[in-house]
């Protein structure tokens, strides 16, 4: 099913578990040679940048092919479905040569192979759609969804993964609403938290299993995202504009039938989130949890603004750097099993210093001479205490 | 770690026993890191109080008075810098580490707070008159001689857009190309110049081993302004030819040093600017044969095909060539 070769994807594992264990100096480079020689890796992945470079080029060519034999098809005059066609067989056609990089060229992750998968799968949409003439969202979510799906599970692709997600709620959501009309609109929250919560444990389930080992970390990323959407379908705000949205209704003067149950979900779920992170030391708890907070605020905001913004920023950013201070205080020491010490393996973000290039970004000076002076809190500008200067 | 992967690696004999035990023992007693939460929140609670107390600020100016808030942007400044100099480590011409977690943070403020007060002086009260220069010129000298003396990356880099305000040229990524008029053919002679300081100041911090890690910084500013001020010249300033030699001059250079030092990130950015030029002349030239109907259209997308064909093989065999050290 999955169109890299899987002994490869096995072998590529193993050698990323010997590199983590060398740079925790927990074996020798001699251990880490033999394993290469006994588990090798055929597989064509640059480096970052290479990939990168590699992707934009993909684009370019794969896109300027379609321009020319667009152009050699018009200029010989053709009928209307053309140019339907002609996407759908780029498309295809994207995929058979992706098919061939993966199989003769042995690309994984190489920018080529990345490339030629969202353009195939978008070229073959639009035609698709564009084909179809009026179609309704359901179909196009459920058109959506089946690519993706596919494309998921033949090239293990992490963001394919979550555009099947997403397209997969959205099959959802149509589907009771035209299925069960107004009952449909009223249970749609409750439907999309339902299928979340089921997701979440269906892919915790699929996680522990050896066979599909391959697809893990677009699994860790869709876990993420249920949480995320079993947030958003039990947001007070996100209902009551889709309540609004559904059945019409005049929008200042009108109030959410059960708002008591949504403003707790609201308030309850990143604060569940980040005590079950915490509890259970597990990284996108926290992450999700720690977003949604901020999401939290700005529902709250939008309906009861207490405090002017500048009050709330203010007191906002006193407590926060006040947590945050007291914690680092109390983890010097490591206690309870946490740290505020970093793991081991630099981070992207400190090898390219993007730190270094976003403060410059922010704080940088204004234009130059030619600008008259430095202009009070314009933005970046340099000047006065107007606007998040860092 | 994942002991599963290692316990079949030491069952099929590829690994010792010692091993094993190293990897199981660490794994067993793994802390969690909350590092980068922590640091995040930190971030966001300083970009939030200082956006607070700067509306705040702005709203009650009347009340307030611009020399009270001088006086505390002084104050802030000076004893941020007071923190550092205390705190700081001993000099060293090598690497030095941050003495404490906030550190960093707190230098960065103390830099931040001093050009808000150069700038804010000379706003309003136009301390240094018409002296614009002076006006970034002392928070330049300043932003360099901190980032030397305590050894901070991004107050480098906080230096080094100063130095180029002072050029007359905005140098940070999204203003780049946004801010600069670059028809101006003074504008692109002082960004080359400039950018050729850069080169050399990265090339010098090397040879000279004085601060080795700034070099990527310098190289990385100097780069990038380099290829974009040439790239100016060649579609804005007329005699393209030339231009166009002069960007194969960058070019090689880059790519010399993209070799030697095995940078893949210096060798895509000088592949993918010469590529722009490349097309530009492409272009230039097929478009002088404007009246020999649609064959020079056929051949732009043929060109833009096949060109981009092989810098796609050019990127992969010099992938493999460069990939027995593997680095930035």
């Amino acid at each position: 099913m999955i169109a890299y070769n899987e002994k490869d994807l096995d072998n590529l594992h193993i050698r990323d578990q010997v590199e983590k264990a060398i740079a925790e100096n927990c074996m020798s480079k001699e251990e880490s040679a033999q394993v290469s020689a006994v588990h090798p890796v055929a597989f064509y992945t640059p480096n970052i940048y290479i990939r990168i470079g590699l992707f934009i080029l993909t684009v370019v060519i794969v896109t300027f092919s379609f321009g020319l034999l667009t152009l050699i098809v018009f200029s010989s005059g053709s009928s209307d479905g053309a140019i339907q066609a002609l996407l759908i067989i780029a498309g295809l056609a994207c995929f058979g040569v992706l098919e061939t990089m993966i199989a003769k060229k042995r690309h994984f992750q190489s920018g080529v192979d990345d490339a030629l998968l969202w353009m195939g799968a978008a070229l073959l949409l639009s035609g698709i759609y564009w084909s179809s003439g009026r179609i309704s969202p359901l179909s196009l979510s459920l058109i959506v969804f089946s690519i993706a799906l596919i494309c998921t599970l033949r090239y293990i692709d992490r963001l394919m993964a979550l555009v099947a997600f997403g397209a997969l709620l959205a099959v959802v959501f149509y589907f009771v609403l035209e299925s069960l009309g107004t009952t449909g609109k009223i249970i749609a929250p409750f439907l999309l938290m339902a299928v979340s919560i089921t997701l979440y444990f269906f892919c915790s389930s699929l996680l522990k299993k050896e066979g599909v080992r391959h697809y893990h970390s677009s699994l860790v990323l869709i876990r993420a995202a249920t949480l995320v959407s079993f947030y958003l379908a039990g947001n007070y705000f996100v209902v009551r504009e889709m309540t609004i949205q559904l059945f019409d209704l005049p929008s200042p003067a009108f109030h959410l039938p059960m708002g008591w149950l949504f403003w707790i979900l609201t308030l309850t779920t990143p604060l569940f989130y980040i005590y079950r992170g915490l509890q259970k030391k597990d990284t996108t708890f926290l992450w999700v949890g720690l977003a949604l907070v901020a999401a939290t605020i700005c529902t709250v905001r939008h309906y009861y603004a207490i405090l002017p913004i500048e009050g709330a920023m203010t007191i906002g950013g006193i407590i926060l750097i006040a947590i945050a201070y007291a914690a680092i205080q109390y983890l010097k020491i490591p206690r309870h099993g946490f740290t505020y010490k970093e793991q081991t393996g630099k981070h992207v973000i400190e090898l390219l210093h993007i730190e270094s290039i976003v403060i410059s970004e922010i704080a940088a000076p204004p234009g130059g001479p030619s600008s008259e002076g430095i202009k009070f809190g314009g933005g970046s500008g340099g000047g006065g205490g107007a606007g998040g200067q860092f | 770690m994942d002991p599963q992967v290692f316990k079949q690696l030491h069952a099929g004999g590829l690994i010792s026993d010692d091993s094993l035990q190293r990897v199981e023992a660490l794994e067993k007693s793994r802390l969690f890191s909350l590092h980068w939460e922590l640091k995040a929140l930190l971030y966001l609670g300083v970009v939030l109080l200082s956006g607070g107390l700067g509306i705040l600020v702005y709203k009650n100016i009347e009340t307030i008075g611009h020399r009270a808030i001088l006086i505390f942007i002084a104050l802030v400044c000076a004893g941020c810098f007071y923190y550092c100099i205390r705190k700081k480590s001993p000099f060293s011409v090598h690497k030095v580490g941050p003495p404490d977690a906030f550190f960093d943070y707190i230098l960065l403020l103390a830099c931040l707070s001093f050009l808000t007060f150069i700038g804010y002086l000379q706003f309003q009260y136009d301390f240094f008159g018409d002296k614009y220069g002076l006006a970034t010129f002392i928070p330049m000298l300043v932003l360099f001689i901190s980032a030397y003396y305590f050894d901070h990356i991004g107050v480098l880099s906080l230096a080094i857009t100063n130095l180029a305000a002072w050029a007359g040229i905005a140098i940070t990524p999204t203003r780049i190309l946004k801010d600069n008029a670059f028809e101006d053919s003074r504008l692109i002679y002082t960004a080359l110049v400039l950018a050729a300081t850069l080169v050399l100041a990265g090339v010098a911090t090397e040879k000279r081993n004085i601060k080795k890690h700034f070099s990527f910084t310098y190289t990385n500013f100097g780069g990038h302004l380099a290829f974009i001020a040439g790239l100016a010249g060649l579609f804005t300033l007329g005699f393209y030819p030339l231009w166009f030699l002069a960007l194969l001059g960058i070019a090689w250079y880059f790519y010399q040093q993209a070799l030697k030092k095995r940078s893949f990130y210096f060798l895509v950015i000088t592949v993918l600017y010469s590529y722009i030029a490349l097309t530009y002349v492409a272009i230039k030239i097929l478009s002088v044969m404007g009246p020999y109907g649609s064959g020079p259209l056929y051949l732009g997308f043929m060109y833009l095909i096949l060109s981009a064909i092989g810098v796609v093989r050019f990127l992969i065999s010099h992938n493999q060539k460069m990939k027995t050290h593997d680095r930035l």
